[in-house]
């Protein structure tokens, strides 16, 4: 069986692609086999929806009369990037404000810019002659400013460690809070509904894949950053950290439904972003792929009480369990706690679903394949 | 039939040396089991799960009131805001008295506050500050 994106376009049009989640595919492989599903199924939609810190957004603020060269910014009192030309800024997810109390970042920024809501700018510069004010303070919107895309170096992570603690004391981790003793675990990845999962070597997704972003329609950039090929696999599907996606997409469009700053006690802010993307069924091997679940995917259980790049392993789990509750490894009966919602990520497989079966998003083919070997290089 | 059910119990400074739980047990035949308590020289509250029949916990009440001490239904003293509540289901395992649970149909965290024990245990665990406690201790 093979089928080309053209084919899959053409009925996307005709309104006749079959088109079911990563989640729904696993119950008709399992029914009618490989061969059959491949041939039924044109597309199979993934998702996600989990802190993902390494995300921001890039916005031109536009020029006051007389203009401004901002060097010094500040959006709701979270310091934005000013660094570059005079109006552009970045606002990162995991700088956090400078009001005491905290519980607020650049997340909160963002997912307050794409709710609509005021946001209040104070900036300063050098004054230049040709830049020749100093400073300003007043407020903006997304309406009201130039252009606002979300960019972010490193997202939907191709699964991730678990994360428990040995101590005797609780632990604030960014894989929230670990009792002492074992006494729970956290995890991370939405599974058999990952994008990088269902595509575990990145046949289909690539440079240009259109995506769901945020609620609305987003591109794979580049190969986000910490692009990793050399994690362990079982039956070809990594169980810890690897491939991630730079994704870039515009800020209006998006939904706060889906992008939602968070505060993540003891560590800092960051920003919950839905990923979807949908993986066209070119192949046999490639509905092979998608039917994977949650007890085929395993990850490593990690002792973050540990304070070393490399932590002790625990054991190996597979997400079916993890999300049972309550695990038993090493002995230690743990229970469990997800920090993405799986609940959301089968909203976003499913918005996507419904997105191409109505024709309101076709597919793109990739302008170049992500690389095909990534290895992760020490600070020392 | 035993059924079992959680109060607070106020404690003022003249009647914080009260014994409960010895009086419940033997005049009331309740099987009581102090949750959380926070009481000093001049009163406090304490969380109480008493077990026992409809009468007698009706009685054992009526008891505590006589001697001055205030006595509520324990219900709802944790809120969570819909609107902020994304379902990750970080406070799952947390929860002391599985007041959390995942439904593994709709993957909705779902919420028994007749469990909680207004520890707040799990506040700090929200990424979105969805938990409020109405009442600390």
């Amino acid at each position: 069986m093979k089928r080309t994106y053209d084919e899959i376009n053409d009925k996307i049009k005709k309104r006749k692609a079959v088109v079911l989640t990563a989640e729904e595919v696993i119950e008709l492989v399992k029914d009618k086999g490989v061969k059959k599903a491949a041939e039924e199924v044109d597309v199979v939609t993934t998702g996600t929806f989990g802190a993902m810190c390494s995300s921001g957004a890039f916005l031109n603020l536009g020029h006051s009369d007389p203009p401004i060269r901002m060097a010094n910014i500040s959006l709701n009192g979270v310091q934005a990037y000013g660094g570059i030309a005079a109006v552009d800024t970045y606002i990162g997810a995991t700088q956090m404000t400078d009001r005491k109390g905290g519980g607020y970042g650049g997340g909160h920024v963002i997912e307050d810019l794409v709710a609509g809501k005021k946001i209040h700018l104070v900036a300063s510069g050098p004054g230049t002659d040709c830049y020749t004010r100093k400073s300003i303070e007043t407020t903006i919107s997304l309406n009201s400013i130039n252009d606002a895309y979300m960019y972010n170096p490193r997202n939907a992570y191709q699964n991730y460690t678990a994360a428990t603690n040995s101590t005797d004391k609780t632990l604030q981790t960014y894989m929230g809070k670990l009792l002492p003793n074992f006494r729970n675990v956290t995890y991370s990845s939405s599974g058999q509904l990952s994008p990088l999962l269902n595509d575990p070597h990145l046949d289909t997704i690539g440079v240009g894949t259109r995506i769901f972003l945020g609620g609305g329609e987003g591109y794979v950039a580049w190969a986000g950053t910490q692009f990793n090929t050399k994690t362990p696999e079982i039956d070809g599907v990594p169980i810890g950290g690897a491939r991630t996606l730079a994704l870039i997409g515009n800020l209006r469009g998006m939904e706060r439904e889906f992008v939602r700053g968070l505060d993540i006690f003891g560590y800092g802010t960051s920003l919950a972003v839905g990923v979807g993307v949908p993986i066209p069924i070119l192949s046999e091997n490639v509905m092979k792929r998608c039917a994977i679940s949650d007890e085929e995917i395993f990850t490593q259980i990690f002792d973050y009480g540990v304070s070393s790049k490399t932590r002790p392993v625990i054991g190996k789990v597979n997400y079916a369990d993890l999300r049972s509750g309550k695990i038993e490894c090493d002995g230690h009966v743990m229970r469990t706690s997800s920090l993405s919602s799986y609940k959301y990520a089968r909203k976003v497989s499913g918005k996507l679903k419904e997105w191409i079966e109505s024709d309101k998003f076709t597919l793109t083919v990739p302008s170049i394949p992500l690389p095909k070997e990534g290895t992760l290089k020490e600070l020392r | 039939m035993m059924i079992e059910k959680k109060y607070t119990l106020k404690f003022s400074g003249s009647n914080l040396h009260e014994s409960v739980s010895y009086v419940l047990v033997s005049k009331f035949n309740i099987i009581p089991n102090v949750l959380r308590a926070k009481i000093d020289g001049s009163g406090g509250r304490m969380i109480l799960s008493m077990k026992g029949s409809e009468k007698d916990i009706t009685d054992a009440i009526a008891h505590l009131t006589s001697v001055g001490i205030e006595v509520e239904t324990m219900d709802n003293y944790v809120k969570r805001d819909e609107n902020r509540c994304i379902d990750c289901g970080s406070c799952l395992s947390l929860c002391p008295t599985f007041a959390f649970e995942l439904n593994t149909e709709t993957y909705d965290i779902m919420l028994d506050t007749k469990k909680c024990v207004a520890c707040g245990f799990c506040l700090s665990a929200c990424p979105t500050h969805a938990i409020t406690l109405k009442m600390t201790l």
